[in-house]
């Protein structure tokens, strides 16, 4: 659960975002509120919102979300050895958390026993869910008011370099993660962050060609 | 009402994108060479995420600030392989 809290921190602004989005958007507090525990996704709450309230077609606002959220498939292909090991409740329940912070603390916990995996994951999964409904709401009920310009956001990225690079322990790794910075730098035009997915999958590759280069 | 129809359609398909291969996966047997495969998903989506949560505006925005602290970062991952 301590592991949570500094990623948990600079998402706080965030959430304060969010509420104020809904109320910028013309939602009610209610429907904008359930988007935390329903969709418990920020980038794609917050693409919802703002496309829902700019007029946008109900279809597009609900397309675009979801591409904004289809990298967590990759999370889930990268973890489904993990969670082969679990109770299928599990496997049922733990998609739910399986937001980015989690995603990344998971990765580090992978050779962990299973049952030691199963309660990690659930005590700092269930504080994110905690903490995320209860800022979403704190920004919906204080308004406009709060301040969001914190310059916090950017402590997420610092704290995933640090675990990504800790736990590149092979070159083929290291192959992987650069070529997948590169080319999504090359797809940032991209909208809707799609561009993340082109970049995964073409790191994914380099690092199946590294590796098999030096077998 | 429809609004909170597009929260719904959009939790369900969030969690579709989540649990598809850790549900879809569960019972099979990964073939070795896949699984190798595997191990690269972790930090090529990991990679690619930090990368377009720096991006804004159709470019990447880091100045030295953004610069130093991921720099700062990499150095203490470096340090501590495997955490």
């Amino acid at each position: 659960m301590l592991d949570a809290v500094p990623l948990i921190i600079p998402a706080i602004p965030f959430a304060f975002v969010i509420g104020v989005a809904v109320t910028d958007a013309g939602l009610s507090p209610l429907v904008g509120w359930s988007s935390a525990p329903v969709i418990f996704a920020g980038a794609a709450q917050l693409t919802l919102i703002t496309l829902l309230g700019a007029g946008a077609a109900w279809g597009a606002a609900v397309a675009a979300a979801l591409v904004v959220n289809a990298r967590h498939a990759m999370y889930s292909l990268a973890l489904a050895p993990v969670f082969q090991r679990q109770p299928a409740w599990f496997r049922w329940f733990g998609p739910h958390l399986l937001i980015d912070q989690m995603f990344v603390l998971a990765e580090a916990r992978r050779a962990d026993p299973p049952d030691e995996f199963r309660r990690y994951y659930l005590a700092a999964g269930l504080s994110f869910v905690l903490f995320w409904c209860s800022t979403v709401a704190l920004g919906l009920v204080v308004g406009p008011g709060v301040p969001t310009d914190w310059g916090l956001e950017f402590a997420i990225p610092v704290m995933f370099t640090g675990m990504l690079i800790g736990g590149l322990d092979r070159s083929p790794k290291w192959i992987a993660a650069l070529v997948a910075a590169a080319v999504t730098v090359a797809c940032a035009g991209v909208p809707n962050r799609a561009g993340l997915l082109i970049g995964a999958a073409a790191g994914i590759v380099a690092g199946v060609l590294a590796d098999r280069g030096r077998r | 009402m429809s609004a909170f129809l597009a929260v719904l359609v959009v939790g369900l398909g969030t969690f579709v994108s989540r649990a598809i291969f850790i549900v879809g996966l569960a019972k099979r047997t990964i073939p070795p060479p896949v699984l190798r495969a595997l191990e690269f998903v972790g930090p090529a989506t990991l990679s690619a995420l930090i990368v377009a949560m720096m991006i804004s505006d159709g470019r990447v925005q880091a100045g030295a600030p953004e610069v130093a602290g991921l720099a700062t970062a990499s150095l203490v991952g470096l340090r501590a392989p495997g955490t």
